[in-house]
């Protein structure tokens, strides 16, 4: 009882540098020089930071998630996220011939990892960069390690972080706090479980209605 | 080289302690099969779905609830949709997506519900706890409406929980509807990563939520 009341005591007081050091393990940056063909994966403000970077010759060629559109975006009430991407890149001054979808088809980060591996292969000695969600980059980086093999090293990552909060003060704020505790639990299952047996499907609005009872 | 009678006690005591803690992570794998869909549906208590006068849908899952909601009012069983003005986040205030309300709003139109049927209520809205305040004040200037809540499924538990503390006898005048989730549900919530950290996030909001 008297280790647990200390390990209590030594706990909260030093709560604070143990919630940062929580929440780096969910961070994953890769150093070295950034490639020049940048990929939007996620990310707040993913889209000023591209552009921003464009504007100083820091990226060369942006390319842009395009997957099968989902339930909202099939009945027809948004903008493709592609559509909505591109668009707005280009009100950031990225000019249309230097935005690219990355092909293929995918349906989560396992199959974008696929995709990405294929865009290695068909640009031989070129580089990657990826934007992504800072507290869900260290999951990225797990599944780029598996699906990635032996090409991992020219993918680099870039941790954006959240402009409402980061490592240093997530437990202040609902948001950084449901963020954190969401991203933990991806992780976990991500590194426990690892790829799925099949993605996830989304059937259509009225066959969705359909079914209810 | 004699050990001490009160060394060899803790020893033991230790060994103990972990051969206990070994059987019981064995037992709880083994079982799992049996006692996860059983955790899973103690987050499910959803009304049976009945005539009302008004649907109110919760902000979260902008896929799934305003289609529960569509269908009610297209088959007759609700006259009015009332939702929860919500607090914009950090890419929608970028107007890189619409607020959630106004997305609702577009679904449930896209879906066959008259325009003139959904009225959007409450400021700002950050949570059950803010939705279930903003249709609390709402009621009292319409106490003969019956009301009931939209949301999904595995929250159907804890948003009675809420909105009994915001409305106290009163929670008569609401009923819960629940939205089944795409993927997974109470009998396989584990197998999916989106189904894991859902209800996962969900058990540790209701124990909050309990304790209060």
């Amino acid at each position: 009882l008297v280790l647990l009341a200390v390990l209590a005591l030594v706990v909260y007081l030093f709560r604070h540098p143990l919630m940062r050091l929580a929440a780096s393990a969910l961070v994953a940056e890769d150093p070295g020089p950034r490639p020049t063909t940048a990929l939007l994966f996620s990310g707040d403000r993913r889209l000023d930071v591209a552009g921003v970077a464009f504007k100083d010759g820091q990226i060369k060629q942006v390319l842009l998630l395009k997957p099968p559109p989902n339930r909202l975006e099939r009945l027809g009430v948004v903008t493709t996220r592609y559509d909505k991407a591109h668009q707005e890149l280009l009100k950031r001054g990225v000019p249309a011939e230097r935005i690219a979808a990355l092909p293929g088809l995918y349906r989560d980060a396992w199959e974008v990892g696929d995709q990405v591996q294929a865009w290695l292969e068909q640009h031989p000695g070129e580089e990657l960069l990826i934007y992504c969600e800072r507290f869900a980059s260290r999951k990225l980086s797990m599944i780029l390690d598996r699906t990635l093999g032996g090409d991992r090293h020219r993918v680099r990552l870039a941790a954006l972080p959240h402009r409402e909060y980061d490592e240093t003060n997530w437990w202040q704020s609902k948001l950084g706090a449901l963020e954190f505790l969401y991203n933990s639990l991806t992780l976990a299952h991500v590194g426990l479980v690892g790829r799925p047996a099949s993605p996830p499907t989304e059937p259509d609005a009225a066959a969705y209605e359909e079914a209810l009872k | 080289v004699t050990t001490r009678p009160t060394s060899r006690r803790r020893l033991k005591w230790r060994w103990r302690l972990l051969i206990l803690g070994v059987l019981v992570l064995a037992t709880a794998y083994l079982s799992r099969l049996w006692w996860l869909p059983r955790a899973g549906a103690l987050l499910h208590d959803a009304d049976p779905v009945e005539a009302v006068d008004a649907v109110y849908v919760l902000g979260g899952d902008p896929p799934t609830r305003p289609l529960l909601a569509a269908k009610l009012i297209r088959t007759g069983q609700a006259k009015l949709v009332l939702l929860p003005r919500q607090k914009l986040t950090a890419a929608e205030r970028d107007g890189l997506y619409p607020a959630e309300h106004d997305l609702t709003q577009r679904i449930l139109v896209a879906r066959g519900v008259p325009a003139e049927q959904i009225v959007i209520i409450g400021e700002e809205c950050f949570g059950t706890d803010d939705e279930a305040a903003t249709l609390a004040r709402y009621l009292e200037a319409h106490p003969d409406l019956k009301v009931a809540v939209i949301t999904n499924d595995f929250h159907t538990n804890r948003a009675w929980r809420i909105f009994r503390n915001a409305f106290g006898e009163r929670l008569s005048q609401v009923r819960f509807f629940g939205a089944p989730t795409d993927n997974f549900g109470p009998d396989d919530w584990w197998h999916t990563e989106r189904g894991f950290v859902i209800y996962t996030t969900e058990f540790i909001k209701l124990g909050r939520q309990m304790l209060r």
